[in-house]
């Protein structure tokens, strides 16, 4: 009987051994820029190759967001954020893993079917001569994330709005307007769920010599029962925010936006500038401290949580932007052609007294992106799980690893998969019967085939506790959910 | 006063019918053309368009009823013609928005921006309300212009 680790050794020589890749993307390692060429409009329905037990009361569906189209007639976009998005779906039951993909139909994805070519400028890249956008959702895109809130599934972006997907079918029913007044406004990829049930998410404008932070407050059914539109004091980028038991926290970072010629050129990161933690009441959502920290950049955050007078949150921090501008674009000075390190980001967790404003930063010496909890728990200290990246100068990203980290013990595990393997969001999941699970999917780069890993959690060092594999690679994504049968 | 047609149609009377007839232009000693607008860009074949000709700075966009001319244009199509006849040399801007739920508003979200299509002249406005000098063209012979909605 193999220990976890032969069996993962074993597992990747079985696939290097049988296996060619279908879809042409080859990425990372390869110095390539070709990324997601040639991907098909949809998957059907496939069975993957499973290795190892997959539980039995382990059913349900791990919906991912990818940003899959990214090459039309021609035209190449330069960034992975400009690729229209397409929802996976792993499905498990009866101990088997299937796979299906669908392209989410958003009016650009249609409107450039029809026309067979890009129309509209992407926020990192643009094809010739773009039309000019109506709104904020003419260009979206719909491929950062795919949450379910009450009963539905939904595809989201971060700059415009949401679409509402069918979880059976992955075909799109159409745009969310939350409500009239709501029509194109921002609708974030990373809506955190209240202790009640309740939903919370914000959308960043910045646009037009605004800057403006609207905060959602859906019930468990995804209605929407408030909302408020915070002006801000400086136009600085906003990916998402975290949710205590009393605060909204927003995170203002010093990435600013300024109209330029496209979206991400637009903004400029002032080094010398200032980011703000806003801490917004939950009763009224008015203000209810802003605190200056130094110039930094964040997407995502761990969960944050109250002790006493002390609210405690983490993040993935950035000393820059450049992991947007440069590190998730596609060409010579991608995080995927060379040196990944350069864009890593730490896993620190801020201290903030609530009474005072006074605030620390512990830093974890790790460096970590995707970050989840387990979402049951959302104000629990726990041990947060995410990609680890590698520090080691020259490192790529198929060098990523495994990692969970507690930030107030700093207990830590890791596995790591070796090098040619690119992971993706690890998600914390539970059985019927209440066991939980890590779930994630990973690439084997060398073999151009992707793959869904399944650990215990808290026992990431022991390995998976089994895997299943496709015989190609499907797109890399970015955020998704599992929904339990 | 000037006249209007819309797909070679004179609806002249019918926007004074509408109580939109034109403002009262002396016709001068001077040249006198033809404008042609173009609208392009509809995605919904329903509602009407407001559309309004200018020849000043200082009511452009005010809705103030200080225009040359005012139009309203039920929609049939993903194209809208608009002619203007007997205008004077001279400096003009449009403006216009695409009432597609007839509520004779131009419906905007809670931040102010406008959540129906609209356009001006030059196709100006792509970071806000366009300013005469933006979406001001001159008019010193017969001309077509093509306006496309925001």
């Amino acid at each position: 009987m193999p220990n976890r680790r032969q069996f993962i050794q074993q597992m990747g020589a079985a696939s290097a051994l049988g296996l060619g890749a279908k879809a042409g993307l080859s990425l990372a390692g390869t110095g390539s820029d070709t990324a997601f060429n040639g991907v098909p409009k949809q998957f059907p329905k496939t069975r993957l190759r499973v290795e190892g037990q997959w539980p039995e009361d382990l059913v349900g569906n791990l919906y991912r967001n990818s940003p899959a189209m990214l090459e039309r007639d021609g035209f190449q976009h330069s960034h992975l954020f400009d690729g229209d998005g397409m929802i996976q779906r792993f499905t498990l039951e009866g101990g088997q893993v299937y796979h299906q993909a669908q392209m989410v139909a958003t009016h650009k994805y249609l409107a450039e079917e029809e026309a067979g070519r890009f129309l509209y400028r992407g926020l990192g890249s643009s094809p010739p001569n773009p039309r000019s956008s109506r709104n904020n959702d003419t260009a979206n895109p719909a491929n950062i994330s795919v949450r379910k809130m009450g009963d539905k599934l939904f595809a989201l972006w971060e700059a415009g709005s949401a679409y509402e997907i069918d979880p059976d079918t992955l075909a799109t029913y159409g745009r969310v307007d939350w409500s009239d007044d709501l029509k194109h406004l921002p609708f974030s990829a990373h809506p955190l769920r209240d202790a009640n049930g309740d939903w919370w998410n914000i959308g960043s404008w910045i646009y037009g010599g605004q800057a403006r932070t609207i905060v959602y407050q859906l019930d468990a059914k995804a209605n929407l029962k408030r909302v408020k539109a915070i002006p801000m004091q400086q136009a600085g980028y906003m990916h998402a925010f975290a949710l205590s038991p009393r605060f909204v926290i927003l995170v203002n970072t010093a990435n600013i936006y300024s109209a330029g010629k496209n979206y991400f050129d637009s903004f400029h990161f002032d080094a010398k500038g200032k980011s703000e933690i806003i801490l917004l009441d939950k009763n009224d959502l008015s203000v209810f401290k802003t605190i200056d920290i130094p110039a930094n950049f964040v997407f995502h955050f761990g969960n944050a949580f109250e002790l006493g007078d002390e609210l405690c949150f983490s993040m993935a921090e950035y000393k820059n932007a450049d992991v947007m501008s440069k590190g998730l674009g596609l060409g010579p000075q991608s995080a995927f052609a060379k040196d990944a390190t350069q864009y890593n980001s730490e896993l620190n967790l801020y201290r903030i007294n609530i009474k005072t404003g006074r605030w620390r930063k512990e830093h974890s010496q790790l460096s970590m992106e995707f970050p989840n909890i387990k979402e049951s728990q959302p104000f629990k200290p726990q041990s947060i799980i995410g990609m680890g990246r590698p520090v080691s100068p020259g490192s790529k990203t198929d060098q990523d690893y495994l990692l969970s980290y507690h930030p107030l013990t700093a207990e830590q595990e890791v596995f790591d998969f070796g090098k040619g393997f690119t992971i993706e969001e690890p998600l914390f999941v539970r059985s019927k019967n209440g066991q939980e699970y890590v779930l994630h999917t990973l690439a084997n780069r060398d073999t151009q085939q992707t793959g869904i890993a399944l650990f215990r959690a808290g026992q990431l060092a022991a390995g998976p506790v089994s895997m299943a594999w496709a015989e190609e690679q499907f797109p890399f994504g970015f955020h998704g959910c599992f929904v339990g049968a | 006063m000037k006249r209007l047609s819309h797909t070679s149609k004179t609806i002249t009377s019918m926007l004074a019918l509408l109580g939109l007839a034109c403002s009262p232009l002396t016709l001068a000693e001077q040249s006198q053309h033809q404008l042609t607008l173009l609208i392009k860009g509809y995605e919904e074949s329903k509602g009407t368009t407001y559309l309004s000709l200018y020849d000043d700075a200082e009511h452009f966009n005010k809705m103030d009823g200080k225009s040359v001319a005012n139009v309203q244009q039920r929609i049939n199509g993903d194209t809208l013609r608009i002619t203007f006849h007997d205008l004077n040399a001279g400096e003009y801007a449009v403006s216009l928005y695409h009432d597609a739920n007839n509520n004779r508003e131009l419906d905007r979200n809670m931040l102010g921006i406008p959540s129906e299509p609209y356009g001006f002249s030059n196709d100006a406005g792509a970071f806000g309300p366009a300013k005469f000098n933006k979406a001001s063209f001159k008019l010193e012979e017969d001309k077509t212009i093509v306006i496309n909605l925001r």
